[in-house]
């Protein structure tokens, strides 16, 4: 199970395994995305692909991040502090029109996050000729 | 793909190419300003 917090100072992805006799064996690992300028925070939710891969939306600074947790060298212990698993993050940055004034935030914002599993918007198909390889 | 508050549109993320794609709804502009979706 994955889980993010919304909010302006939120920033961590959380995946709990639930274990044999919850709540007494399960276990949460915590991720942070890498530190960027501008940094990634304000989550708006998460959802997850058929390879268990978490997508976020970032609703203050027009991010779109995936992490995949396959991709992990260190999912736990003393070293696993957050920051430990950049090579899981992929960061999408949403193109767009800015604020009149300079300010470097786009003027939409990106509410929720759902990942089409089924294919519903054709996007798979408009990917499987040369022109998307 | 993600409801872009403020923009009449969706936006989708097609992975296999980082490619953002704009899906906007034809009504005038200002009718639509908040839209959230999904896929069953």
């Amino acid at each position: 199970m994955w889980c993010s917090g919304i909010g302006l100072k939120e920033n961590t992805l959380v995946r709990l395994d639930r274990g044999p006799n919850p709540p007494e064996t399960s276990k949460a690992e915590v991720y942070e995305p890498p530190k960027k300028d501008p940094p990634l925070f304000s989550a708006g939710g998460v959802s997850v692909d058929s390879n268990g891969v978490a997508w976020q939306n970032w609703r203050a600074t027009d991010y779109i991040t995936s992490f995949d947790r396959r991709k992990c060298k260190v999912l736990n212990g003393p070293t696993a502090t957050g920051q430990h698993c950049p090579e899981g993050w992929t960061i999408y940055h949403k193109p767009g029109p800015t604020f009149q004034g300079g300010m470097a935030v786009n003027s939409d914002l990106n509410y929720l996050i759902f990942v089409d599993r089924n294919g519903v918007f054709g996007f798979r198909e408009r990917c499987s000729d040369d022109r998307c390889r | 793909m993600t409801g872009a508050v403020n923009s009449d549109a969706m936006v989708a993320l097609v992975p296999a190419t980082g490619q953002f794609v704009t899906i906007r709804i034809p009504y005038p502009m200002g009718l639509l300003h908040t839209i959230d979706a999904g896929a069953d």
